[in-house]
């Protein structure tokens, strides 16, 4: 009996005793991970200082200048593009419905002008920003308005061929082209939303490749 | 008796013991019972005693287990803590957290001469490939500090990282790094003079490196200033415009808010970079790099000329003695001992108080301050904090220069800022106060939180204020600044262009023009002021060197880039709201002449 009770605790002292040097080996282990991991975390601050430095040494803004200067070109911004209220900002003029265009078309932007080359286009003014292809076109429509049919011509001329050198003389040629307008006009209309400028289309663009 | 008998009553007494015989009673043996006594007390207290301390260990036990006491003690919490030590210097930032001073890890390399001679390396050999990747060391140095039997010489301090792996990667032995960190301005010279630089040990040398030195030592957090790196760039920017367009000696700028004494971008050009204050230019000499670490805003003493009408006129109408449909006769040069006080674009005629402000007319400001008189006039400089040094977090403060008796000589030429000499800080600080509704701020470097009001002194009444103002809108509506307009930001201000004093001689040639304004001048946010040392006129500005045609243009680029980038938004110019609140009514429907 005596005996027995001896073996049970004997066993006992020998299972608590094989817990308790389990258990401060375990926690040994993981206070070793944790130093390893702190003395890491003192690492990576340091290394977060560095590039912190690098990174602003890299956002110089001499540096971003010449970065904008040889790949963005934007401007700084000029007070009449800041506004104060969401009212100040005049609404984008209403387009006409496409159909009122193409019906009005036939008579035609170009003819009225030369018979009245006072008049500056309506087409070119009221129409939707065009497309970013024929950019030539439309800036020749907004420089010379006096002569709407020249500007005509220039549009097409942008697409299909060199630009007359004597505006003057191309102007029977634009009543030529006439019929053809309409096509354009529709053309201009049914492209819908503006587009976004060009040069922000190109670094998405840059970007994408980049990847 | 007694005893014996109990002996014999024991029912478990073996049959063959018998009792003693009876003898001498042991009753009467005090001194064996008093041992007895003695040792069943001892063995009372010892258990006691035991008792105690395992009671002790129990109740600990039961805490520790149960009540999860002494947790505070445990090993976990005596670990050192995760963030690294703190810097040997705190970094510095802008108001916006960009980085403009900061420790970077760069270990030092020395050679243990012992060591390396002991391990069999040839010492030829071994400089011949450390010259290889330290390049501005000879090595003939290197050899001999490789052979010189110490056990510690410095080699090289400062590493980079890259030539630290490079020398790694050599294998050399008895060569070792000691870990050293060094300031780094990574936007190099942007802000030189108001950030300054440290020396080889760390310790601040100029700016507010040096002027705060003891509050960046062991911070952990950094300290921000109150300039803007962008602003401070734009500044910069068109200031080295200004220096190159008109082949001028320096130029200098300063942006302060109005509202908090905050500045925001200061500028001395030429300036220098903080990571080499010493420059490693080859056509540098000790000479011009004193005349780049020159802090010409703080530091410079100017005789400022004409941006002094402001103070003149401000004290002659704050001091009741003149208002602004009153005016001076100043048809006549006024012949003083031997000066002359001459108009530079004379009327020859009676100007108004407006008009003597918006031609810059010296005659007639001469009048008004002798109106005045010296006393009011020195007691309106001393509270404007004109005659005293700036209080500010630099140390390279310049000490103002005024005669030490007020002649009336003197009242006359200080009326239009001759004969005193202060800082460019001086003249900004002051003006602030004049255009802030008479509230005298101190400039400050360090950033405030926003939304704070600085304690201010109230050193004239608002409605001088209101009226300085529109004398200033007017000048660059009508008068001398009419290029540093900036359409939508409502520009006022004054110009000066004040002939170099060498050596008690005013030289003609040699000039400095500045322009020192506020905007939106109809609730002033920000003063701002340029100057341009000894500049040359062009073909652009009609061979004028004058500060209309050299800082009032820059001064007008600077405040269209920077007003949107501080979040000052344009306004309608001809709103009736502002030319409301900055139309002088004895001014109204009078022709004005410009120039």
């Amino acid at each position: 009996m005596i005996r027995l009770a001896s073996l049970f605790w004997l066993a006992l002292v020998a299972a608590t005793g094989f817990a308790t040097f389990k258990v401060k080996y375990a926690v040994q282990d993981i206070e070793e991970a944790l130093n390893r991991v702190r003395k890491q975390t003192v690492v990576e601050h340091q290394e977060i200082r560095l590039l912190r430095a690098e990174w602003t040494t890299l956002n110089q803004p001499e540096r971003l200048a010449d970065l904008n200067r040889r790949f963005l070109s934007l401007a700084a911004m000029a007070p009449k593009q800041l506004q104060r209220a969401i009212e100040d900002v005049p609404l984008r003029p209403v387009p006409a419905p496409p159909d009122a265009l193409i019906a009005a078309a036939p008579a035609g932007p170009a003819a009225t002008a030369v018979s009245e080359p006072a008049v500056p286009q309506p087409a070119a003014s009221e129409a939707p920003p065009p497309r970013s292809e024929k950019p030539l076109a439309a800036l020749a429509a907004a420089l010379m308005p006096v002569k709407p049919a020249a500007a005509a011509q220039l549009a097409m001329s942008g697409a299909q061929g060199p630009l007359p050198e004597n505006p003057v003389a191309a102007i029977p040629a634009a009543v030529k082209l006439a019929p053809v307008k309409p096509a354009a006009a529709a053309q201009l209309v049914k492209t819908g939303a503006p587009r976004p400028a060009q040069s922000i289309d190109r670094l998405f663009a840059a970007i994408a490749e980049g990847r | 008796m007694l005893a014996v008998q109990r002996l014999d009553d024991n029912p478990c007494r073996p049959r063959h013991f018998k009792p003693p015989p009876p003898c001498a009673p042991v009753v009467g043996d005090e001194r064996a019972n008093q041992l007895l006594e003695t040792c069943r007390t001892r063995l009372l207290a010892a258990a006691a005693l035991f008792a105690f301390v395992f009671l002790v260990v129990v109740l600990r036990l039961a805490e520790i287990v149960l009540l999860a006491g002494g947790a505070a003690e445990s090993h976990i919490g005596r670990l050192p803590p995760v963030a690294p030590p703190p810097p040997a210097r705190a970094d510095i930032t802008d108001r916006n957290g960009e980085l403009l001073a900061t420790m970077l890890p760069k270990p030092s390399l020395f050679v243990n001469s012992k060591a390396l001679l002991a391990a069999g390396q040839d010492p030829d050999e071994a400089a011949g490939k450390l010259a290889a990747v330290l390049p501005e060391k000879a090595l003939g140095e290197i050899r001999a500090k490789l052979v010189s039997g110490k056990s510690f010489v410095y080699l090289k301090r400062s590493l980079t990282p890259r030539q630290q792996y490079a020398i790694n990667r050599l294998g050399i032995p008895g060569l070792d790094f000691t870990p050293e960190e060094r300031r780094f301005y990574p936007y190099g010279d942007l802000a030189a003079h108001v950030v300054g630089y440290c020396g080889i040990d760390n310790e601040g040398l100029a700016g507010v490196e040096r002027g705060l030195d003891v509050a960046m030592k062991g911070r952990r957090e950094p300290l921000e200033l109150s300039l803007d790196a962008r602003v401070q760039f734009i500044l910069r920017e068109e200031l080295t415009r200004v220096v190159g367009e008109f082949s001028a000696k320096g130029a200098a700028g300063i942006i302060m808010d109005v509202q908090t004494g905050e500045i925001i971008a200061m500028v001395s050009l030429p300036d220098f970079d903080p990571n080499r204050p010493g420059g490693t230019d080859p056509d540098l000499t000790p000479a011009n790099a004193s005349e780049r670490i020159f802090n010409k805003i703080t530091l410079g003493d100017y005789e400022m000329g004409s941006v002094f009408k402001i103070f003149n006129t401000a004290m002659a109408l704050d001091s009741g003695v003149t208002s602004l449909t009153k005016g001076y006769d100043a048809s006549h040069p006024i012949h003083i001992g031997r000066f002359t006080i001459e108009d530079y674009h004379g009327k020859h005629r009676w100007l108004s108080v407006p008009e003597i402000f918006m031609y810059s007319s010296n005659i007639g400001s001469a009048h008004m301050a002798v109106d005045a008189g010296a006393e009011r006039q020195r007691s309106f400089l001393a509270r404007l904090g004109l005659l005293k040094p700036v209080p500010i977090e630099l140390d390279e403060v310049a000490r103002p220069h005024y005669p030490a008796v007020w002649r009336p000589v003197n009242v006359m030429t200080i009326a239009y800022g001759h004969g005193i000499a202060v800082s460019p800080l001086h003249l900004i600080t002051a003006v602030s106060a004049i255009v802030n509704g008479g509230v005298l701020h101190l400039p400050t470097l360090r950033k405030l939180p926003p939304g704070a009001v600085p304690p201010g002194e109230q050193v004239m009444s608002p409605k001088t204020s209101e009226q300085m103002r529109k004398l200033m809108r007017l000048v660059v509506e009508f008068g001398t600044a009419k290029l540093a307009a900036a359409p939508g930001y409502v520009v006022g201000g004054k110009t000066g262009t004040a002939e170099k004093n060498a050596g008690g001689r005013y030289l003609e040639k040699k000039l400095l023009s500045s322009f020192i304004g506020a905007f939106p001048i109809q609730e002033p946010r920000y003063a701002i002021l340029t100057l341009v040392d000894e500049p040359h006129g062009t073909k652009q500005s009609h061979g004028y060197a004058t500060a209309g045609w050299t800082v009032a243009p820059a001064t007008s680029r600077i405040i269209q880039r920077i007003a949107p980038i501080l979040g000052v938004a344009p306004v309608d110019e001809a709103s009736p709201a502002i030319t409301r609140a900055l139309t002088i009514e004895s001014m109204q429907g009078k022709r004005v002449e410009s120039y």
